[in-house]
């Protein structure tokens, strides 16, 4: 009951976001796209946060990792190979991360690895400003949005909407895929690692190892998301990685509820829908944003998500011990 | 042949000495209990053994090989499992899942996982393994039960379950009744006899202060105090033993 009504509303709401360009104005599309995107990225956080029990605080860089890479490689021209230089960037990302993984990981976790990673990608900010060849502080502008060729057919994601099209199945590819990683064997062990190191340990799992692995496969992904959002803002600038963008994830994954895989998703489109629908209140509109997320982290600890599954489970299921409300950002249990 | 042997082993934590040369050789198939008060470094020397801790000097052997710098995980994955004082388990899933995922990292270790590799559920032979597993620990009816809602008593059998899903040659035991009510005790002593019985051919080396659980069990014990050992031998061994008497039974005697 509780999964074909989940299923019924993802449906939904994929078959809404697909149909959007259609009645809405180009603005409510971009604001569409970006948060598809973002949604990606926070899940990719939580990948880690939620399965394998780490903290980043800076995603951020690796995000801008990605884009940088995109925005480089399409002003070089290669916009034929597009669907290259987007294995590329993920490929890039993944690879930074597998860096700081090892020299990281080994001892620094929880705390440790929260101001780490806020360091490096700080760091990487203020270096990509500095650097000239991307446009120092003004970064890259005038990204254009590729036409290549699969085969015979010929993409023009230039024009009208394709490029949004292009997100919509990007995106699910990406959601598909960070699934299938967080309810294999693979995610069930991460699982194990989050409860309980030691007694995953000894089960013979090499902690460390799927650890770094989490780690290289989250950086990955948001280095994916950073470069499908290159061509979609056509600009990128070293604040594209910034720590408020850094701290998206961690907001959509509280709001939404890192208790379930879908939190960062649904919390990043509850954060854009906050955000659009105070757009004209100015000078109130941070005040009633985070107001709304005071109220949301107070009153369902395990966010919309696991609030909404609590109701579900209530309104179906047999009378039984609610254990869905008690605990503060709990992490993931399905 | 020897399961375990341990050479003149030496573990400080800073400035204090817990462990001083300490030699031991645990065979296969014998029930080894390590005993001793408080404070005697019995569970330093458990811990040793399993990996947990590194030691200064001396060496760690587990089926002949040199195993001192391995990490646990390697240990286990060589045929050492092991319960906690206070049982660990996966508290957010379920009873057959705590079990389900030892399997897989069993099978996933011996390159033995027969899952295709797109399939996001554990496998039916993993899933059935689970289930017969549990109801030999009698936990058959609360499979589907969080392991968080379940008793102390139940958590420790399922805790086995976990560690007994990775098919340990050596079975290491931390207070297996520690925190157990007489009658959960009993039920405890009654489930690791079967366990490792004669025939079974399964090597358990026990850390435990219920004497009662002790001389029900061990085939040999081995008496520690103050970071050294004091004697070692059969049950009747160790009751004679006058230097025992005094540093242990003799003040539990006291208390009593």
């Amino acid at each position: 009951m509780n999964r074909t009504l989940s299923g019924l509303l993802l449906i939904f709401a994929g078959a809404a976001l697909v149909l959007l360009p259609l009645w809405a104005n180009s603005g409510l599309v971009f604001l569409a796209g970006t948060t598809m995107v973002v949604g990606v990225f926070a899940l990719s956080w939580n990948l880690l946060f939620g399965y394998a029990g780490l903290a980043s605080f800076g995603s951020g860089g690796l995000f801008s990792i990605g884009a940088y890479t995109m925005a480089v490689m399409l002003r070089g021209g290669f916009e034929g190979q597009f669907l290259l230089l987007i294995a590329l960037s993920t490929l890039a990302g993944g690879a930074v991360a597998l860096a700081i993984g090892i020299v990281a990981l080994r001892r620094s976790t929880g705390i440790f690895l929260a101001i780490l990673t806020l360091a490096l990608a700080e760091l990487l900010r203020i270096t990509l400003a500095k650097i000239h060849w991307v446009g120092a502080e003004d970064g890259i502008p005038n990204i254009v949005r590729p036409n290549f060729s699969i085969g015979l057919a010929t993409v023009d994601l230039g024009r009208g909407n394709h490029y949004y099209w292009f997100l919509c199945i990007a995106c699910a590819l990406l959601v598909a895929l960070s699934w299938w990683i967080a309810h294999g064997r693979f995610g069930r062990t991460l699982r194990t690692i989050r409860l309980d190191i030691e007694r995953a340990a000894f089960m013979g799992v090499d902690t460390h190892r799927y650890r770094l692995v989490a780690f290289t496969i989250s950086g990955a992904i948001a280095a994916c998301a950073g470069a499908l959002f290159a061509p979609w803002a056509q600009i990128v600038t070293p604040d594209i990685g910034n720590m408020m963008r850094s701290t998206q994830p961690i907001l959509f994954t509280l709001l939404g509820g890192a208790s379930s895989f879908w939190g960062p998703m649904i919390g990043a489109f509850l954060f854009s829908a906050i955000e659009f629908s105070t757009r004209t209140l100015v000078g109130i509109q941070e005040i009633i944003t985070g107001s709304i997320l005071l109220g949301v982290v107070l009153l369902f600890p395990t966010g919309v998500a696991g609030a909404w599954n609590a109701l579900i489970a209530r309104l179906t299921a047999r009378p039984r011990r609610d254990e869905a409300t008690s605990a503060a950002l709990q992490p993931v249990k399905e | 042949m020897a399961m375990i042997r341990l050479r003149s082993v030496d573990k400080s934590y800073g400035a204090l000495k817990v462990l001083h040369g300490v030699d031991a050789e645990i065979s296969e198939g014998e029930t080894f209990a390590i005993i001793g008060p408080n404070g005697a470094g019995k569970t330093t020397l458990f811990k040793v053994m399993t990996g947990e801790v590194g030691c200064e000097a001396g060496t760690v052997e587990f089926l002949g090989k040199d195993v001192t710098r391995d990490p646990a995980y390697r240990r286990t994955r060589a045929g050492m499992g092991r319960t906690f004082q206070v049982a660990r388990v996966f508290k957010e899933m379920t009873a057959e899942e705590n079990v389900v995922v030892a399997i897989e990292a069993r099978l996933k270790n011996a390159g033995q996982s027969d899952a295709p590799w797109y399939s996001v559920k554990p496998s039916r032979a993993a899933r059935d393994e689970a289930r017969d597993l549990l109801a030999r620990l009698s936990l058959d009816r609360k499979a589907q039960m969080h392991a968080a809602e379940l008793s102390h008593g139940d958590k420790k059998r399922l805790e086995l379950g976990i560690t007994l899903a990775g098919r340990p040659k050596v079975l290491m035991l931390d207070e297996p009744t520690a925190g157990m009510s007489p009658s959960e005790r009993v039920g405890v002593t009654e489930l690791i006899r079967s366990i490792s019985g004669k025939g079974s051919g399964l090597t358990v080396v026990m850390t435990e202060h219920d004497m009662g659980v002790i001389f029900g069990l061990a085939d040999r014990i081995m008496v520690m105090n103050q970071g050294r050992k004091i004697a070692e031998g059969s049950i009747d061994d160790i009751r004679a033993d006058p230097v025992v008497r005094d540093v242990y039974l003799g003040k539990e005697a006291h208390h009593a």
